[in-house]
C-alpha cells in the first residue's frame, strides 16, 4: 500500500513532466509559424518556470527578476536554435544556465557597490533558505523511528558508506540497506501529505 | 508576474517574426563533412597526385584499412559532436563525446603503434614536399564553412565548440594524407597529425569570436 501511494505520485509526476514538454515543445513550434497568441502564453509560462529554477538557486535576491528578463530574452533570441522534434527542457535549461551565468558575471564584473549589495541580498536569502530546509530536516527526524532515524543520519548526514553504518549500529549490510531505503520511502511519504495538505 | 515583466514579454510577442528551427545537426554535420571532404580531396589531387597504388593497399592490407577506417569514424565523430555542440540542450549525452574522443584516441594510438608494427612497409614513395602546410593550409576553408555554418545556430560553449570544429577540420586533411603523402608513421605523426593543433587554436578564436560578436 506504502509503495503503491509512492509509485502513484512519481507517475503522476512524470506524466506532468511529459505533458510540459510536449504542451511547450507545440507552443513555440507555433511560434516559429509566428503565432503571437502561442508565443505569449509560451513566454508567460516559462516565465514562471524560470523564475522558481532562478529562485531554488539563488534565493530571494533583488535581481532575481532582472536576471529571469535577461533569460526571457536569450529565449526569444535564441527561439531559432529549437528543433521542436527535440526535447524542449534540455534546450531552455541550456539557455538559462548561461545566461545567468553571464548575468552574474556582468554584475561581478561591473563591481563596486552594487556588488557587495548583491552579494549581501544572495546570502540573506540563503540564510533564510538555509536554515529553513535545516529545520524542516530537523522536524523530519524527530518524528521518525529510531532505528529510521539512525539509518539516515549516519549515512545520508555523518557519510557513512552503507558498510560502515551497519556495523556502527550492530546489523548486516543487508538490513541496513533496507532500513534506509524504507526510512527514505516513509520520509517521501511524509512530505507528500504534506504538500496535499499545504 | 511582476509589471516589468509583462511588459517585456508583450514587447517580445510584438516583434515575433516567423524563423526556421535549425535542423538535425546529424544532418549538418554530414553535409559539411562531404563538402570538406570533397574540398579537401580535390585541393590534394590538384596539388599533387595521391599516392601509387593507395587504393590496392587499402584493399589488400587489413590493418592499412582498420587504421583509415578508424580514423574516418572519429572525424565522422567529431563533427556530429561538433554541431551538437552548437545547438543548446543538444551535447546532454556524454556517450557520444566519449566515442569520439576514444575513436579519436584509438586512431592517433594506432598510428603510434605503426612505429613498431606498421600497417604498410614505410617508404618515401609518393612523398610531398611541404606536407604539414598543406595540412594546415586546406584545413583553413572547412573550418571557415563549419563556423560559418554555426553562425545560423546558438553556439553557447563557443571554446569547446570551436576545438571541437578546428580537431575535425585539421583531421580531414591529416587523415587524407594517409593516402596522399609517403607512409612512414613516424611522419604521419609529426607532419600530419601536429598540425591539427594550431587548426583547433585557429577554432577555438574563430568560434568565440563569431559567438562573441553575435551576443
Amino acid at each position: 500500500m506504502k509503495i503503491d501511494i509512492d509509485i502513484d505520485i512519481d507517475i503522476g509526476n512524470q506524466k506532468k513532466w511529459a505533458q510540459d514538454e510536449r504542451h511547450w515543445a507545440g507552443l513555440m513550434a507555433l511560434a516559429h509559424r509566428g503565432d503571437k497568441g502561442a508565443y505569449n502564453q509560451l513566454l508567460t509560462e516559462l516565465g514562471d518556470v524560470i523564475y522558481k529554477y532562478l529562485l531554488v538557486r539563488f534565493g530571494r535576491a533583488n535581481w532575481l527578476e532582472d536576471m529571469l528578463q535577461e533569460c526571457l530574452l536569450a529565449i526569444h533570441k535564441g527561439r531559432h536554435s529549437y528543433d521542436p522534434k527535440r526535447p524542449f527542457r534540455p534546450w531552455l535549461f541550456a539557455l538559462v544556465r548561461n545566461r545567468s551565468i553571464d548575468f552574474l558575471r556582468s554584475q561581478r564584473s561591473s563591481g563596486g557597490r552594487q556588488s557587495i549589495d548583491l552579494s549581501t541580498a544572495a546570502a540573506e536569502a540563503s540564510y533564510e533558505e538555509n536554515h529553513a530546509v535545516k529545520l524542516d530536516a530537523v522536524r523530519l527526524l524527530a518524528r521518525m523511528s529510531p532505528d529510521d532515524r539512525e539509518a539516515l543520519t549516519l549515512t545520508k548526514y555523518a557519510g557513512f558508506s552503507i558498510a560502515e553504518a551497519a556495523a556502527w549500529s550492530g546489523i548486516s549490510k543487508t538490513a541496513m540497506k533496507v532500513r534506509v531505503f524504507r526510512a527514505l520511502a516513509r520520509t517521501r511519504k511524509q512530505l507528500a501529505r504534506e504538500k496535499i495538505a499545504l | 508576474m511582476t509589471r516589468d515583466r509583462d511588459h517585456l514579454i508583450n514587447s517580445l510577442v510584438a516583434e515575433l517574426t516567423p524563423v526556421q528551427s535549425p535542423g538535425q545537426s546529424g544532418r549538418l554535420a554530414g553535409a559539411w563533412l562531404l563538402l570538406a571532404m570533397t574540398f579537401v580531396s580535390a585541393c590534394l589531387w590538384l596539388a599533387d597526385p595521391f599516392r601509387p597504388g593507395w587504393h590496392l593497399q587499402l584493399a589488400t592490407e587489413p590493418q592499412f584499412l582498420l587504421e583509415n577506417l578508424l580514423g574516418l569514424i572519429a572525424i565522422g565523430s567529431l563533427a556530429r559532436l561538433a554541431f551538437n555542440w552548437a545547438i543548446p540542450g543538444y551535447p546532454g549525452r556524454p556517450g557520444l563525446t566519449l566515442v569520439a574522443l576514444l575513436l579519436l584516441g584509438s586512431w592517433v594510438a594506432m598510428l603510434a603503434a605503426g612505429r613498431y608494427w606498421p600497417a604498410l612497409q614505410p617508404s618515401s614513395a609518393g612523398a610531398r614536399a611541404h606536407c604539414n602546410l598543406e595540412v594546415l593550409l586546406y584545413a583553413l576553408p572547412p573550418l571557415l564553412l563549419g563556423a560559418f555554418a554555426m553562425r545560423r545556430l546558438l553556439v553557447l560553449e563557443p571554446l569547446r565548440t570551436g576545438a571541437l570544429l578546428g580537431l575535425c577540420a585539421g583531421a580531414l586533411p591529416a587523415w587524407l594524407m594517409q593516402l596522399a603523402c609517403m607512409y612512414a608513421p613516424a611522419h604521419a605523426l609529426k607532419y600530419h597529425l601536429l598540425p591539427i593543433l594550431p587548426v583547433m587554436a585557429c577554432g577555438m578564436v574563430l568560434v568565440w569570436l563569431l559567438a562573441r560578436r553575435r551576443n
